[in-house]
């Protein structure tokens, strides 16, 4: 009996990021402040 | 035709305060990024839940003013992402989970044997109330039904502990038995749980 070597073949698929997700990112973007104090960064998160 | 701004001059502005400049980077290579995780996680909520962390370290990286314009803006990207996927398959393996799928629920399969507290509460009471019940039985059908039932000894254990035959101590048991269901009959008691 011949061997069927062959793999299934995987399915290429092309997804995007929700909508919510990325007006998630500019908002925590928005509401990020990075400090400098004396060399060091702090973040700052405003909400 | 509309002029592509480059990826470079999006970043420097960006760095400068311009958020739109984030959004037109985002919305660029969102497909792009998306594809490449989803391409090796094979699950739709877990490439997200990586393409908003590697979005958080992007951001976080160009707001430090750590982030170097020594190679191009999407293959760092890309190499954040890939650093998060290696993470996230590193987390998994210390931590396999199991997630049932939509025809099959490990939960259907599992469950927990222990009686809830309303059922719990009726066979207390249940328990007490044929205590009493077991009281109204004759003495030697009591005694046998009390060391078949509660003690867990064999017929044979009861027979050697009462001096009387195998025989007997069965026929006490039956007796016992059909007593007590007169009796529950007699009180309208109803036993269920």
């Amino acid at each position: 009996m011949e061997n069927i070597y062959s793999e299934e073949q995987r399915l290429t698929r092309t997804v995007k990021a929700r909508r919510e997700t990325i007006d998630f990112l500019l908002s925590y973007s928005k509401s990020l402040q990075v400090v400098d104090v004396k060399n060091q960064k702090f973040e700052l998160s405003l909400n | 035709m509309e002029l592509q701004i480059d990826d470079s001059i999006l970043v420097k502005n960006y760095i400068g305060g311009d958020e739109k400049a984030l959004e037109t980077l985002i919305n660029r290579y969102n497909q792009r990024i998306s594809s490449f995780i989803y391409s090796k996680v094979l699950d739709r909520d877990v490439a997200e839940d990586i393409f908003q962390d590697t979005f958080i370290k992007v951001i976080k990286t160009l707001k430090r003013g750590s982030y170097s314009e020594e190679g191009k803006f999407l293959p760092w990207v890309m190499r954040i992402a890939h650093n998060l996927i290696i993470d996230h398959f590193r987390k998994n393996k210390r931590m396999p989970k199991f997630e049932g799928s939509d025809d099959f629920n490990i939960f259907s399969v599992i469950k927990d044997d222990k009686l809830n507290a309303e059922k719990r509460i009726i066979k207390e009471q249940i328990d007490k109330d044929l205590t009493l019940l077991i009281e109204e039985l004759p003495d030697d059908q009591r005694e046998v039904l009390v060391m078949r039932i509660y003690k867990d000894m064999s017929f044979k254990e009861i027979s050697e502990n009462t001096g009387v035959s195998i025989n007997t101590a069965l026929g006490r048991m039956r007796y016992a038995l059909i007593n007590l269901r007169k009796i529950v009959d007699r009180h309208n008691i109803v036993l269920t749980n």
